[in-house]
């Protein structure tokens, strides 16, 4: 077994010749299992099979993609969490599984006591849009027509009590506008009706290849960096408008009880990773915008997104 | 329009060599991925995807199509042969596809698919070509209203065909709409007849759903009856259609392929809804309707066109409007992505020669599928030869192999077992099974849209009539409607005075 370890360690440094193997020390085990719990095809998926990729250079060993797609994410995660605390099993999970999904019905995980949190990857990129059917040309003039028409808007997401409706919600809220929710199966869906003029608004990645087409009228980009395929999008920061939840992140999971330095050294060939241009290059193109954060930062954080959708999801009347 | 100089721009970039061989590699690969239940188009693509990353955009697009379009094309095979559809598309091709094997007629039956799937194939790249931007913006003046009028129309149309046991077959069409609304409910986010299994809130897969309904339940059907019965299925008959099947075919060729092109344009409406409804249309104005579910030649002609039309549009949203009508144009728009381009209104000016060299080389794959599969046939018919008593061993483990190969999750494989006796039961109690997945698939859709529809409406069903396309389906549904009951009361009245 030992001999097997480190001959596949000295064969998979001797092949990449690279500095990047974390020399110090060997990873515990050679294979590592990378549960995406996703279908194939996603954002959730390419990410994870670019963080298995990288994962497997940067420390050496094999990392083998499975996808274990189903009930929003929480059946792969399950796995995940049952699986041996070794390094040998990890998870590359969307936020909502955590903060989202225990709110909405059972799942057969402690979103907190049976994971440990190594690092987030990446999050999505999102804009907010409106149909050209309607007669604004910026967020301003949105948010007065909204408050002039109270109740005639109807905006889409991808499901109720999915992390786009939840930040519409919250933003909504915070503008002190009302509009009807219409759940679509899809983002194509949303995007149809946006277009078609069945719904006048929407929040979700969907619209940026759109916004770029000019068939939709781009307002507003989440958070605090505009969009590098719309610079002259404002983003909330540049709005005034603050305490924003609901993006999606991609993170990389394992299950509770993980030993300190095998959580450090994944941790720390992500931070690597995340300082690599060749792989953000590789994010963005999968349409994901990078943004490390360590474990126990990225722990807490789950904490209090947990907590606030929790709260949001009870306003919008759909937690268990 | 200026289509020669674009045509000729797209077969120059089509026949390049390097894209040629591309073209070849996705349309083989994809007849290989439809022949294998299961391993679909979404798989292969996504498992592909990164390896493109590295070829020029036209080359890397005009694989990935190929694969689609290709395994849109070889779904047909082992559904015609063994009665196990190759891609959910073709589970409806089983039904008279598999009668026409036992007949001794699966050359024939194998051809007239692959021909009129390469004119159907060749329609909708014309269409793409001639009409894109026109059937895009049709496209977009599909809301959830005018969907609802759609699938009712449809579901009125082929109810009123179900001649003989009315109750039989609403009862059936309706068991099948509960099977299909199990999962999420997309309105309220709350789950329906889960039953507490977490495998279940995703819903049932339909090609799970497919496969055990029709392979699992024929072998079942065929074991039940012992070996002697099942050697007359080894009959080989001739490779090539007859006259009259060519004569039956080709118009409901024409129809099928009409239907498959118009449903494909429209996202969300998918192949198995334009298979499945040119077979209806088909029984439905055949003077003999009771011919099909016995072998048929139109019942394997207008759905096997209309899923490779649809496939060809599926296109124009994708390509013209940047939406995806389906996962696989999912994966296909992400694609573009990944080589920095966005499609949408500008497609066809800002990348002239990527989207002309497409719509040429779909029209070139074509061409290689029907010189690739038809020399198969032959091959595939001796495959008939194998005694049944091996021959069902291996489709059993193929079709599990298939079904866990979607999801791996062995729950798909109870579920297959489920259907499988499921089917059999409904069978042996005279029921369709056409019916049943008639109601799985527009039960549900036609749920979703209505409820938005009045949801967007404010509860005011009157948003139905206010809107041209809508009210013109509902209207030609009410029809239909009436004309069925007004037959049902003649028959009534002279039964009574008999």
């Amino acid at each position: 077994m030992k001999y097997g370890l480190s001959f596949a360690a000295a064969l998979t440094g001797t092949m990449l010749l690279s500095p990047q193997v974390l020399a110090q020390q060997a990873y515990p085990v050679d294979t590592v299992t990378m549960i995406v719990p996703y279908a194939s095809g996603g954002a959730g998926d390419i990410v994870g099979r670019l963080v298995a990729d990288d994962l497997g250079q940067r420390l050496g060993v094999t990392f083998v993609v499975e996808n274990l797609g189903g009930a929003s994410g929480t059946l792969g995660a399950e796995k995940a969490a049952r699986a041996p605390a070794d390094g040998s099993t990890l998870l590359l999970a969307g936020n909502a599984i955590f903060t989202t999904a225990p709110h909405l019905a059972e799942v057969p995980f402690d979103p907190f006591a049976d994971f440990t949190a190594i690092a987030n990857v990446s999050e999505a990129v999102r804009l907010l849009a409106a149909s050209k059917h309607l007669p604004v040309t910026n967020f301003q003039e949105f948010v007065t027509y909204a408050k002039e028409n109270p109740g005639a808007l109807n905006y889409g997401s991808v499901g109720v009590g999915s992390t786009g409706h939840v930040a519409t919600v919250d933003l909504l809220r915070v503008l002190e506008i009302e509009a009807t929710h219409i759940p679509y199966k899809g983002a194509a869906e949303v995007v149809q009706a946006l277009l078609s003029g069945d719904i006048q608004f929407m929040l979700d990645a969907a619209a940026v290849a759109q916004a770029k087409q000019d068939t939709v009228t781009a307002l507003a980009v989440p958070g605090a960096t505009p969009l590098a395929a719309l610079p002259d999008v404002p983003t909330y920061a540049d709005l005034g408008i603050t305490s924003m939840t609901g993006t999606g992140w991609q993170m990389v999971m394992g299950p509770a009880g993980m030993p300190p330095d095998v959580v450090a050294m994944i941790e720390a060939a992500l931070k690597a990773a995340s300082e690599d241009p060749a792989f953000l290059e590789k994010l963005a193109k999968a349409g994901v915008s990078p943004r490390f954060i360590a474990g126990p930062e990225l722990a807490a954080a789950l904490q209090e997104d947990f907590t606030k959708q929790g709260a949001l999801l009870a306003a919008i009347g759909v937690k268990k | 329009m200026d289509l020669l100089p674009n045509l000729a721009l797209g077969l120059q970039v089509a026949f390049s060599p390097i894209n040629l061989m591309y073209c070849l590699m996705g349309v083989t690969l994809g007849t290989a991925i439809g022949v294998l239940p299961g391993v679909g188009p979404i798989i292969t693509i996504s498992l592909l995807l990164p390896l493109t990353f590295g070829l020029p955009p036209e080359a890397s697009i005009i694989l990935l199509a190929g694969i689609y379009y290709g395994a849109a094309y070889g779904g047909s095979t082992t559904s015609i042969l063994v009665n196990l559809p190759g891609e959910a598309a073709s589970a409806v091709t089983c039904i008279d596809g598999h009668q026409m094997t036992r007949q001794g007629r699966a050359g024939s039956a194998l051809a007239i698919a692959a021909l009129g799937s390469f004119f159907a194939g060749t329609v909708g790249t014309l269409l793409i070509a001639l009409a894109g931007p026109p059937l895009a913006s049709i496209a977009i003046r599909f809301g959830a209203a005018e969907y609802a009028a759609l699938v009712f129309c449809a579901l009125i149309t082929t109810a009123s065909m179900t001649r003989g046991g009315a109750v039989k077959g609403i009862g059936v069409t309706l068991l099948g709409v509960i099977f299909g609304l199990a999962g999420a409910d997309v309105s309220t986010g709350i789950f329906r007849f889960d039953f507490g299994i977490l495998e279940l809130r995703d819903g049932i897969d339909f090609a799970v759903l497919a496969v055990g309904l029709f392979a699992v339940a024929e072998i079942i059907g065929n074991i039940a009856q012992g070996e002697e019965n099942v050697v007359s299925q080894q009959k080989l008959g001739r490779l090539w259609p007859t006259r009259d099947d060519f004569r039956r075919a080709w118009p409901a060729v024409l129809r099928g392929t009409g239907i498959g092109a118009v449903l494909g344009v429209l996202p969300g409406a998918g192949l198995a809804m334009s298979s499945f409804s040119a077979y209806m249309l088909e029984k439905s104005i055949a003077r003999e309707p009771e011919r099909f579910g016995k072998g048929a030649v139109e019942g394997v002609a207008a759905p096997e066109s209309a899923n490779n039309a649809a496939s060809q549009t599926a296109f124009i949203p994708t390509l013209l409007l940047s939406v995806p009508g389906s996962p696989v144009m999912a994966l296909m728009l992400g694609a573009f992505m990944i080589h920095g381009i966005s499609p949408g209104p500008r497609m066809m000016t800002e990348h002239a020669p990527l989207f002309w060299g497409l719509v040429a080389s779909m029209w070139v794959g074509n061409l290689m599928l029907v010189v690739l599969n038809l020399p198969l046939i032959g091959l595939w018919v001796r495959l008939l030869r194998v005694p049944y008593h091996w021959l069902f061993v291996f489709v059993l483990a193929f079709a599990c192999v298939g079904v866990f190969s979607t999801g791996a999750s062995v729950f798909d494989i109870y579920a297959l077992v489920f259907f499988g006796l499921l089917g059999y039961l409904l069978k042996a109690a005279g029921c369709s099974p056409a019916l049943f997945i008639l109601g799985f698939i527009l039960g549900p859709m036609f749920e979703e849209h209505f409820r938005r529809a009045m949801t967007l409406s404010r509860g005011d069903p009157t948003i139905f009539l206010q809107r041209p396309i809508s009210l013109t389906f509902v209207l030609i549904g009410l029809a239909v409607l009436l004309a069925t009951m007004s037959s049902f009361i003649r028959k009534g009245r002279a039964e009574a005075t008999d």
